[in-house]
């Protein structure tokens, strides 16, 4: 019985992921060269794209749904922009730059996050504008629940470096709410 | 206290304000691909990256298939215990509640011993009451007194004389096909006629010793020995013919 129950389990991953791949493949091929802007470079990431989701993947996951299409770009996103650093030896936006202007405190006022929380959306677009992977991290954090270990083997990159860029990210969004999205 | 609980409370509107922010950050996305749309259906999608997804699905399913079956053959000891352990507390359940295979299982044991007492008993006759003798018909006493047993025999001019003992004392048993005349001491002795299975006899008692005489239609019997007068009798009515 539970062999049985295990081979149908296996079955719905499976079409659930061939379901995931007919979906969103162009999608991810073309944020992948969007960044890159090499063809190859785009199946090869978008491979490893897939190849990561499938252990993340679960009886329980909305194929059609947008946070599930969302996690899946961001994961080719992040994929990408390593490719293009190690491609280009740079960083993509040096948010470093401004750690001079960001107060010592990590944590925002609450009630200022309060007043604030209608104009979010602004403030994610703005925080993605100065660095997209700030905004990424901070998604798979806080809104797909994510540890710092499962962050860190579906982005590819080492632990501490998920911790860093949570650090960041979360300073970066204080400038940008204390400058009410007026980053510059 | 309450400034934990302060700080606690912050930490939770700052993780909603984050939690904000990622849906935020997540509708932004999906706005993008959306506005994107027409570049994203002209997109190619390689004849390498399906044929790469196929072979993966494949793999994938075989490595899950094999990760199951091994985790499938581990299983298998604990089971087989398992059944065992059940067989075993559902079997002796069944005997010790059920009468019928209680009693079943018990006659079986009992039957046994009965059977082993059967045949000890049987060997005790061969070896004291039954003398092995060539001769092919000859008649022994089938019952003897506590204690005794077959010892000897002597065969005199036709004459058999069976000896039965206990370690000390003996029993003389004497059969003669035909007539035969016996010379028996009868000074100061009680002599009384007597009737062993409607055959005439005598029983001689001098002391403590018993001579008993008898015939039947082909064979004189002397019995003589330390005895009772009622074992000696007993032994004589026991007589048996062995063929």
């Amino acid at each position: 019985m539970m062999i049985f129950l295990n081979i149908i389990s296996d079955d719905v991953l499976r079409s659930r992921l061939e379901e995931l791949y007919h979906l969103y493949k162009r999608d991810l091929l073309y944020v992948a060269n969007d960044i890159l802007n090499d063809y190859h470079e785009a199946e090869d990431v978008t491979q490893t794209a897939f190849i990561k989701f499938a252990d993340y993947l679960d009886n329980e996951m909305d194929v059609k749904c947008y946070k599930t299409k969302a996690l899946i770009v961001i994961i080719v996103r992040n994929l990408s922009f390593n490719i293009y650093n190690q491609r280009k030896r740079k960083t993509t936006v040096n948010i470093d730059d401004f750690r001079d202007v960001i107060c010592d405190s990590e944590n925002l006022d609450p009630e200022v996050n309060v007043l604030r929380l209608d104009s979010s959306r602004e403030m994610a677009k703005r925080l993605s504008e100065i660095n997209t992977r700030y905004a990424d991290i901070l998604v798979l954090k806080y809104n797909y629940e994510l540890t710092n270990t499962e962050i860190s083997k579906m982005l590819s990159i080492s632990e501490v470096n998920v911790r860093k860029r949570l650090s960041r990210a979360k300073k970066a969004l204080k400038k940008v709410v204390e400058r009410g999205g007026d980053y510059e | 206290m309450n400034e934990k609980s302060d700080q606690s409370n912050k930490d939770n509107i700052i993780e909603a304000y984050y939690k904000m922010i990622g849906e935020a950050h997540i509708e932004n996305i999906i706005a993008d691909l959306d506005s994107n749309q027409d570049k994203i259906k002209e997109t190619t999608v390689p004849k390498s990256l399906d044929n790469w997804f196929i072979s993966f699905e494949k793999e994938r399913t075989k490595k899950n298939n094999r990760q199951r079956f091994e985790k499938n053959i581990k299983k298998i000891p604990l089971k087989i215990a398992m059944i065992l352990l059940i067989v075993t507390v559902l079997t002796t359940a069944v005997t010790f509640s059920v009468e019928a295979f209680r009693i079943r299982i018990f006659n079986f044991f009992i039957q046994k011993n009965e059977t082993h007492t059967v045949i000890e008993k049987q060997n005790s006759l061969n070896n004291q009451s039954v003398p092995n003798i060539d001769i092919d018909e000859f008649y022994y006493l089938a019952y003897l007194p506590q204690g005794y047993y077959y010892e000897k025999y002597t065969i005199i001019d036709g004459e058999i004389v069976i000896q039965y003992s206990d370690g000390e004392n003996a029993i003389l048993f004497s059969q003669y096909e035909g007539s035969i005349n016996y010379q028996l001491d009868t000074e100061d002795a009680n002599v009384q006629e007597i009737l062993i299975d409607g055959n005439q006899g005598h029983l001689i008692k001098k002391s403590e010793r018993i001579i008993l005489v008898w015939f039947n239609s082909d064979h004189n019997f002397l019995i003589k020995g330390y005895l009772p007068v009622d074992e000696v009798i007993k032994m004589a009515e026991n007589m048996e013919k062995n063929k």
